[in-house]
C-alpha cells in the first residue's frame, strides 16, 4: 500500500467515511499478527498525526466560525447604533419644538397677559375707589367696633388692605359672610354690613387681579341696589372696557 | 418550550456542545461570555486593542473546545464553574500574547510557568502549545484552495460531499471526494516534511 493509499484509507476510516466491511478490514489490518513492529508503530503514527490534523482543521473551522460570529455582533451594534443615532436627532427635534413653544408661550404672556394684569391692578386706583372706601368705611364702623363679628370683620379687612394684604382681608370677609345668619328685609344694619364686605372683596379680587371673581362681586353689589352701586358699575365698566 | 429556549444553557449543555460541535451553542457561548471576558482582559492585562481582545477571546475558545474534544475536561472532571476555567485558559492566552508582543519568539516550554487553579481540574492542561501541534497548526492555517473549502466543509460544518460539490463547482460528489481524497495526504506529506525538519 502506497503512503497516499494509506494516509487516505486512515482519513476515510477517522472521518467515518468507511462502510462497515471496510471498517472491519482496516481494523483487522491494524490488528495484524503478521505486521512488523516498525510498520505497527510506523501506522500508529500516522493514525495520530492524522487525528491531530483533523482536529487541527475542525479547529480552524471552529475560529472562522468564531470570527463570523464576531462580525455578526459588530454588524448588529452597528446596526443598533445606526438606529438609535436616527432617533436622538427626532428627540432632539422634540427638544426643539418643546423649547419654541415654551419661548412663544412666554411671549404671549408678557405680550398679551401682562398688559391685562397692569391694566386691572390700575382699575379703581385712579378712581381713589380704594381710599375712599375705607375712609367711608372707617368712619362708619369704627363707632361700633366690637359690636358685631361684621363690623370687626370689615375694620380688619379695611386695616389689611391699606397694609396691602389684599389676600388675608378677604378670607376675613368670606369667613365674616359665611358666619352671617340669614338676614330679614328690615334688618338694614345687616344689609349694609354685606354690602360692604362684598364691595371690599370685589376691590380685594380686583388688587389680586381675580378679573372672574371681581367682575362676579361686583355684579352682585350693583344688583343688590347698595350704597356702592355707582362706584361698582363704574368699575364693572372700567374692566369690560379694558379686556 | 420557550422557557427552555429563553434559559441560559448550563455549564454541561456548554460542554457537551463544544464536544458535539453543536454550532449554535458554541455561538451562543461565545455571545454570553464575550463583553465579560473582553473586559476582564482589558482590566487584569490592560489589553487596549479591540482587535488584540478578539484574538485572545477566540484563542480562549479554541483551547476550550479542543480542550473538551481531547478530553481533558468533560462534565464530571469540571469542579469550579466554566467561566471560571474559561478565564484561566484566557489569562494563559493572553500572557503568551503578550510575551509574543515583547518579541520573546522562543517559548520555553520546560519552564514555562502555567497557571493551575486548585481544585478546577487543570493540572494536566498544558496551554503551551508544543511544537509539533504548532507546525500542525501552521499549515492547515496556511491551507488555501481547493483544499481548505472541502475539508473545513466536510470536516467542521458536516456537509455532504453532493452538497460541498454543488457549493464549490464540482460536477458531483464524487469529483469533490476525488479532490478531497488528494488534499488529506498532500497536507500530511507536507505536514510530515514539516515535523522532520524542524527536528534537524
Amino acid at each position: 500500500m502506497s503512503t497516499a493509499e494509506r494516509i487516505e484509507k486512515i482519513d476515510a476510516y477517522l472521518t467515518g467515511e468507511m462502510s462497515d466491511a471496510e471498517k472491519k478490514e482496516f481494523e483487522r489490518l491494524l490488528l495484524d499478527p503478521n505486521l512488523s513492529l516498525e510498520d505497527r508503530t510506523k501506522l500508529q503514527d500516522e493514525m495520530e498525526l492524522q487525528k491531530e490534523i483533523i482536529l487541527a482543521i475542525r479547529r480552524r473551522g471552529l475560529k472562522e466560525m468564531l470570527r463570523k460570529e464576531e462580525a455578526k455582533i459588530k454588524q448588529e451594534k452597528e446596526e443598533a447604533d445606526k438606529k438609535a443615532a436616527k432617533i436622538i436627532p427626532l428627540y432632539r427635534r422634540v427638544l426643539r419644538v418643546s423649547a419654541s413653544l415654551a419661548i412663544a408661550a412666554c411671549f404671549i404672556g408678557i405680550i398679551i397677559i401682562a398688559p391685562q394684569v397692569n391694566r386691572l391692578s390700575n382699575i379703581g386706583d385712579n378712581a381713589n375707589l380704594y381710599a375712599s372706601a375705607n375712609i367711608e368705611m372707617n368712619e362708619a364702623y369704627s363707632g361700633l367696633k366690637g359690636c358685631n363679628d361684621a363690623t370687626n370683620a370689615i375694620l380688619e379687612a379695611n386695616e389689611l388692605m391699606q397694609s396691602g394684604d389684599y389676600e388675608q382681608a378677604d378670607m376675613i370677609l368670606v369667613h365674616a359672610l359665611e358666619q352671617m345668619e340669614p338676614i330679614t328685609s328690615d334688618e338694614q344694619q345687616a344689609w349694609t354690613e354685606k354690602e360692604d364686605m362684598l364691595y371690599l372683596r370685589a376691590l380685594c379680587a380686583i388688587k389680586q387681579h381675580k378679573l372672574y371673581r371681581s367682575r362676579m362681586l361686583l355684579n352682585e353689589v350693583v344688583n343688590m341696589n347698595s350704597t356702592h352701586k355707582e362706584q361698582a358699575q363704574q368699575l364693572l365698566d372700567q374692566i369690560k372696557g379694558r379686556q | 418550550m420557550i422557557q427552555r429556549l429563553t434559559s441560559i444553557p448550563t455549564d454541561a449543555e456548554y460542554i457537551r456542545a463544544f464536544r458535539e460541535d453543536n454550532n449554535a451553542l458554541i455561538n451562543r457561548f461565545y455571545r454570553q461570555y464575550r463583553e465579560d471576558l473582553y473586559g476582564y482582559i482589558q482590566k487584569k492585562f490592560e489589553i487596549r486593542l479591540e482587535e488584540d481582545r478578539e484574538d485572545i477571546f477566540q484563542e480562549a475558545v479554541a483551547r476550550l473546545w479542543e480542550n473538551i474534544q481531547r478530553g481533558k475536561l468533560s462534565e464530571k472532571s469540571l469542579t469550579a464553574s466554566l467561566y471560571t476555567y474559561f478565564k484561566s485558559i484566557a489569562d494563559n492566552v493572553t500572557k503568551e500574547h503578550i510575551r509574543k508582543q515583547k518579541n520573546y519568539v522562543v517559548i520555553d516550554i520546560e519552564n514555562e510557568p502555567i497557571r493551575d487553579v486548585d481544585g478546577i481540574g487543570m493540572e494536566k492542561m498544558n496551554y503551551v502549545e508544543d511544537e509539533r501541534l504548532k507546525i500542525i497548526y501552521r499549515a492547515v492555517d496556511k491551507m488555501g484552495k481547493p483544499c481548505a473549502p472541502l475539508l473545513l466543509g466536510f470536516l467542521w460544518d458536516k456537509k455532504s460531499m453532493a452538497t460541498l460539490a454543488e457549493e464549490l463547482g464540482y460536477s458531483g460528489a464524487d469529483s469533490a471526494k476525488s479532490q478531497k481524497s488528494k488534499c488529506m495526504p498532500k497536507l500530511t506529506v507536507i505536514i510530515k516534511n514539516l515535523l522532520k525538519s524542524s527536528k534537524q
